[in-house]
């Protein structure tokens, strides 16, 4: 499956970096985008990245409790959810994915990967 | 504000039958602040189709209802095979007016008048009822926000404060009565109301202003 990543640059990026430097997976990742925060990024954004080849957009940042900018994770949240339900009413199989790390436990990217690709999490990857 | 609602996208999808090359045209005043019909949605909603095999772009003018604003948008409609507006009623019958020979079809279903109460929540304030008698009731329009539009007083039903019809809704008259309190101007409420004249609001056909000084 082809996964567009956007991370935010203060837990996400580095989390992507570590965790694709240190594991495979089975999908491809056609590139990692770096954002200042994923708060920044509209909706309009991740359906223009739906309208190319991925399957998937994949958002990584901040835990929401924890976000740098304070409320970023949750109103990329609420975003990401807004798209799935477009998505899905229009009968578009595409989907949008968020994940919430951090630099130092990146157990959460492999497990939203494993979702993605419709297997049981396996185990979570001790940091 | 006019309160608009998108249509569900099994519905656009449908009114859009065989045409490929698709406009989504959004609406800059009321529908882009209740979220439903502004420029970022036009894009939202062009992008869906692109991703369902539409051919299509979109594009928002200042204000559809406008024939000033959209009469440049002539040619641009003519190169497509359909126009999607995210408008109110309005705005879709100005471009109709435009007499395109395109279909042009409503995206939102035009809902009401009202105001934004907080962050996400519209209410309908007004119903346009061609006389308006709110200072009588502390601004607290009775026709459009009691169930049942009474005039002269609550209905008794109201519980807490809150409407028999929509127990989420507050009572008008509540609402009338703890406004003119604050006023120091309850007595007014002893003033019967006469029925109202009903021909000035929608009922007594299709509405229409004309100012003599402004004709050309």
């Amino acid at each position: 499956m082809k996964i567009l990543v956007i991370a935010c640059d203060k837990s996400g990026y580095p989390a992507m970096i570590k965790y694709t430097t240190e594991n495979t997976t089975d999908h491809e990742l056609t590139s990692i985008l770096k954002v200042p925060c994923l708060g920044s990024v509209k909706e309009s954004d991740i359906l223009e990245a739906l309208e190319g080849e991925c399957d998937r957009v994949l958002l990584v940042g901040c835990p929401i409790d924890s976000c740098f900018h304070q409320d970023g994770s949750r109103f990329a949240q609420r975003r990401v959810n807004r798209i799935n339900h477009l998505l899905e009413e229009a009968d578009i199989s595409k989907r949008v994915v968020i994940s919430f790390v951090t630099a130092e436990k990146i157990s959460e990217i492999k497990r939203t990967l494993d979702l993605i690709s419709g297997t049981p999490a396996q185990e979570e990857l001790k940091p | 504000m006019i309160v608009g609602e998108r249509k569900p996208i099994p519905e656009i999808l449908a009114m859009l039958d065989d045409s490929k090359k698709v406009l989504v045209l959004g609406c800059g005043t009321c529908v882009t602040v209740c979220l439903t019909g502004g420029d970022k949605e036009a894009k939202e909603l062009a992008s869906l189709l692109r991703i369902k095999g539409y051919e299509a772009d979109s594009l928002t003018v200042e204000r559809q209802c406008e024939l000033e604003f959209i009469n440049p948008l002539r040619e641009r409609i003519q190169s497509v095979d359909a126009v999607i507006s995210l408008a109110c009623g309005v705005g879709v019958q100005a471009l109709y007016e435009l007499d395109s020979g395109k279909s042009i079809y409503p995206g939102l279903n035009t809902t009401f008048m009202g105001m934004p109460v907080k962050q996400g929540n519209w209410e309908e304030r007004c119903w346009g009822c061609g006389d308006c008698i709110i200072h009588l009731f502390g601004g607290t329009c009775p026709i459009t926000r009691c169930a049942k539009s009474l005039l002269n007083g609550p209905c008794g039903g109201s519980k807490d404060g809150k409407c028999e019809v929509k127990p989420d809704r507050d009572c008008a008259w509540q609402l009338i009565y703890d406004r003119l309190k604050k006023l120091n101007r309850l007595d007014w409420l002893l003033t019967i109301q006469p029925p109202k004249d009903w021909s000035t609001s929608r009922y007594g056909g299709h509405r229409k202003m004309t100012r003599e000084d402004m004709l050309l």
